[in-house]
Formats: structure tokens, sequence, C-alpha cells
């Protein structure tokens, strides 16, 4: 096993990936049919014009966040689960690989589940369905072949990428001829939105899918040669394909009024082009999300086989793919993205950027007693914060949930002025600064302060130079 | 590996020197890209 395959930070030199690679390995990696959907949910609400303007803004904005977290990991070589050790803890880390596996299983299936029952509909207008097809190809293309992929390698999804993500662009602008020339122009143009999803919520939908992404940069980003590539890379290689699978998702629910990919590439008569799409997407998403889940649970137990753990994230997606209502699936998972992850790491940038002013010490990161120590190995500060983000985002996106006692009347009013998963991330970060500058102002724990050793190191230093 | 082991490893590799190169001037060209469309974009949805 190479370092690329455990948790240990890579040298400067073992980091090949150029702009290229890790251009096309996001752009590969949010080639995703959820992608569609995330458009297409707010496609009927909003009319075409709106969906497309705030599918290029709101994307541009939230993968802003993303770029901005890729940057520990590209910088230190080291993977997003360790590079949240100086902020919450060697412990307190853990949280964030709760919240990767948590969003692993839930895309997995949904992935998984979009591709079996397209491909059953698609393979059924050809006429030749089968019993038990629908579980077939869910587990067997969703599920097992990326398995198989990612157990193989983890740097396989690098090469991967390169040959789908090319052909998967040239399949979804065939999609676009489809309602283009199809018949289908006019009436995507000129349908008005229906107003069931507001301006801000079709931005909630759109941020909370961006930062769905946090816990799964630092796993790939480790390997861009330099800080600059993970930056632009991130940013680029995810906004071409958010943005484009997220418009064309869109055109094609007002084209014709299904927001299951399955059904309207089925009604645009999109008959063999759309097995193919499904089939690549699903491959190429799902072996990023089992890598980048495997190296996440390594981070936590160093010492288990990387292969077995391949295996244990994937084996609970499969529960997923029997799920009957993939939008309500999709929609929760959002809200558990956007509640759960959103305040962590709005915690995380905030400390990063403005606390540590983009330093950390990479060795002190796998040491539980080293530097970045905290009570029982949590900073229990960050966590209080984290949770009043928490609350600030039930108060404003609460009602998302469908539960009254979760629906303020004055949050959902502000929510359509400012969101939820945002301000929340703002809010947590903001508190984080405050309560940091002054609970760590006379404590060396956390690494905040220089330890007594190091100030009087660092004096004899300055004393010497004089 | 244990805990021990992996701060070991860790202590033990190559100097795992960083790739500090994003300026300012990159942090700006990203910020405008994330504010400047969505503001003006929100600003003409509330218009129209």
């Amino acid at each position: 096993m190479t370092h690329g395959e455990t948790i240990l930070p890579l040298a400067r030199n073992d980091r090949h990936a150029g702009f290229v690679s890790i251009f096309w390995l996001w752009a590969g990696g949010n080639v995703l049919l959820t992608n569609f959907i995330s458009g297409s949910s707010y496609a009927l609400g909003l009319g075409f014009w709106p969906m497309l303007v705030i599918s290029i803004t709101g994307f541009l904005l939230g993968l802003a966040f993303c770029s901005w977290d890729s940057q520990r990991s590209a910088r230190y070589g080291i993977d997003e689960m360790v590079s949240l050790r100086p902020t919450f803890g060697y412990h307190g880390s853990i949280y964030g690989v709760v919240i990767l596996v948590g969003v692993n299983f839930g895309w997995v299936g949904i992935l998984a589940s979009l591709a079996g029952s397209a491909m059953k509909l698609v393979v059924q207008d050809v006429g030749s369905g089968f019993a038990g097809d629908y579980t077939l190809y869910a587990l067997g293309v969703g599920i097992v072949l990326p398995l198989i992929i990612i157990m193989f390698s983890q740097k396989a999804a690098f090469h991967l990428s390169k040959i789908t993500v090319p052909i998967l662009l040239a399949f979804v602008v065939y999609i676009l001829v489809r309602v283009v020339a199809g018949g289908f122009w006019t009436r995507v143009v000129t349908q008005p939105g229906d107003g069931s999803v507001s301006w801000m919520g079709a931005f909630e939908i759109i941020f909370a899918f961006t930062i769905s992404w946090f816990p799964y940069l630092g796993s790939w980003n480790r390997f861009a040669s330099t800080e600059r590539i993970g930056f632009w890379g991130t940013y680029l290689g995810l906004a071409s394909t958010g943005i484009l699978f997220a418009a064309v998702g869109g055109m094609a629910t007002l084209a014709t009024g299904q927001i299951d990919p399955a059904q309207w590439s089925s009604q645009l008569d999109m008959g063999l082009v759309a097995l193919g799409i499904i089939a690549l997407g699903t491959i190429t998403a799902v072996t990023h999300l089992l890598g980048s889940g495997s190296m996440g649970i390594l981070s936590v137990l160093p010492n288990w086989n990387y292969r077995w753990v391949c295996l244990l994230v994937t084996i609970p997606s499969a529960i997923f793919v029997y799920v009957t209502s993939l939008q309500q699936i999709f929609n929760l998972l959002l809200i558990f993205v956007g509640l759960l992850a959103g305040p962590y790491w709005g915690i995380a940038l905030t400390d990063y950027f403005f606390l540590r002013k983009q330093r950390i010490d990479v060795r002190a990161c796998y040491e539980p007693k080293g530097k970045y120590r905290f009570t029982g190995g949590v900073n229990l500060l960050a966590l209080a914060c984290m949770v009043v983000g928490m609350v600030v985002w039930l108060f404003l996106g609460g009602w998302l949930s469908g539960l009254p006692a979760l629906t303020f009347p004055a949050g959902e009013a502000l929510f359509e002025y400012i969101s939820a998963t945002l301000p929340s991330m703002i809010v947590a970060g903001a508190l984080y600064y405050v309560t940091a500058k002054m609970f760590f102002a006379n404590r060396t724990i956390g690494d905040y302060q220089p330890a007594p050793t190091e100030v009087r190191a660092e004096s004899a230093d300055t004393a010497r130079t004089r | 590996m244990t805990e021990q082991t992996e701060s070991e490893l860790a202590q033990a590799l190559a100097e795992t020197d960083d790739s500090h190169d994003v300026t300012a001037k990159d942090q700006l060209w990203l910020l405008l890209a994330a504010i400047v469309p969505f503001a003006a974009a929100t600003l003409w949805y509330i218009q129209r």
C-alpha cells in the first residue's frame, strides 16, 4: 500500500496531479445524475431564464467555498479529515468522518437506484426486460463495478475520469440538441415558473449540493502538485459540469414536466444514449465517492485494511437501492448536509484562514498529544459554536423538513432573503473566531498561543541574533 | 497501525514541505467570481 492509500501526508515529490488531472477529476466527479435532479428540482418553480441564471451564479458562489476548502489539502498533501484535526482535535475530527460516511451512503445509494431505474426503463423500451433487472442494474453498475475499480487502486479514479468525462460531456450536448431540435425548445423557454420553489429556495438547494463536496475534497486534492492547481482545478472542474448538468436537467424537466432523469430521458426518446450516460456517470461518480469514503474511515482506523474498508463503505448503500421516493431522499440528504456539515466546515474555514493564517504543522496533525491537543482530543469550543450554527440553520431552514416543530414563521420569512446554510456557516465561523480569540488567549492547547518552551526558545534566538 | 505508529510514521516521513502559491490576486478573482454574478442575478430577479 502506498502513501496515496493511507492517510499519511504526501511529500511534494509524490504529488503528481497537474491542472488537467485535477480539473478532469472534479469535472468527472461532478458528472452526476443527482446534478440533473438539482436543476430539475427548481426548474418548474422558477421557469427557464431564472433557472439558467441561478444555476450559473449559484454554483459559482457555492463552489468558491469548495475551492477555499481545498487549500489545506492541496498545500500540505493531507487528507480532508486530517486537515480538520487542528480545528476540532484528533478525536473531534471524527465527526467529519461520520458526515462523510453518512453522505456517502446516501449519494451512492441514490446514484445506484437512479441508474437501476433508468436502465430498466431504457432496456424495457427496447423490449428486453426481465425479472430482477432493476436490482441487477442498480447493484451491478451502481455499486459492484465501482467497488472493484476502487479496490484495485484509489488512483484508478483519475484514469477513469480522463476516459469517461469527455464522453459524458458529448452525451450531455446530445441531450441539449434533443431538447432544442426535438420540438421542445419553445415549451422550455416560454413555460412560466409555477412558484413552487423560490429564488432563495433554489440557491439553498445549489449551495447545500455544492458543500456536500467538503468531506471529499481533501482526499483527492492532496495529490495536486501545487496549491494553486488544487484551488483553480477544483473550482473550474466542479463548476464546468455542475452548471452544465444542472441547466440541462432543468431544461429536460421544463420540456417534459418530469424531474426523474429516467422519466425525462425516456420521454425525450434518448434510448441507448441515456443508458450510456447513466452507466458511465454512475461508475465514475461512485468510484470517486467510495475512494473518498474509504480514506475518511482510514483516517480514524488507520490499521484497517484498505480493501476491507472499501467494502465497508459500500455495502450499506445497497439499502437505498430499494427506497421508493428518490426526490424525497435527495431533499433529505441536502437538509442533512446543510444542517450537519455547513456549520462544521464554516468553523474549519474560519480557523484555517483567520485564526491560523493558513499555516498548520503537518506532523502535529498526527500526534494526539501534540500541538493540536484539546481536552479529551475534542475542541469543545468549536463544537459548541457548531451547535449554535445548527440552531441558526434550524430557525431559518427547519421548515424544509416539513416538520411543524421545526417550522418558525419568522425564520421561514427570513429564509427568502438569506437562505439557511450559508448564514449558519457564517454565524458559526464568526462566533468561533470571537470566542477562540478570547478563550485561547491565555491557553496553550490547540496551538493558538505558543507553548512557554517555544516562547523561551524564540526569545533566546532573538537574543542571540542581536 | 496504531495511533502511536501513525504518529511515528508521520515523523519519519521526508519533509512534507508545503506548496503555498495561491496569491492574493487568485483570492480576489475567486471572490469576484463568487459574489458579483450572484448579487447581480439576485438584483435582476427581484426587479423583473
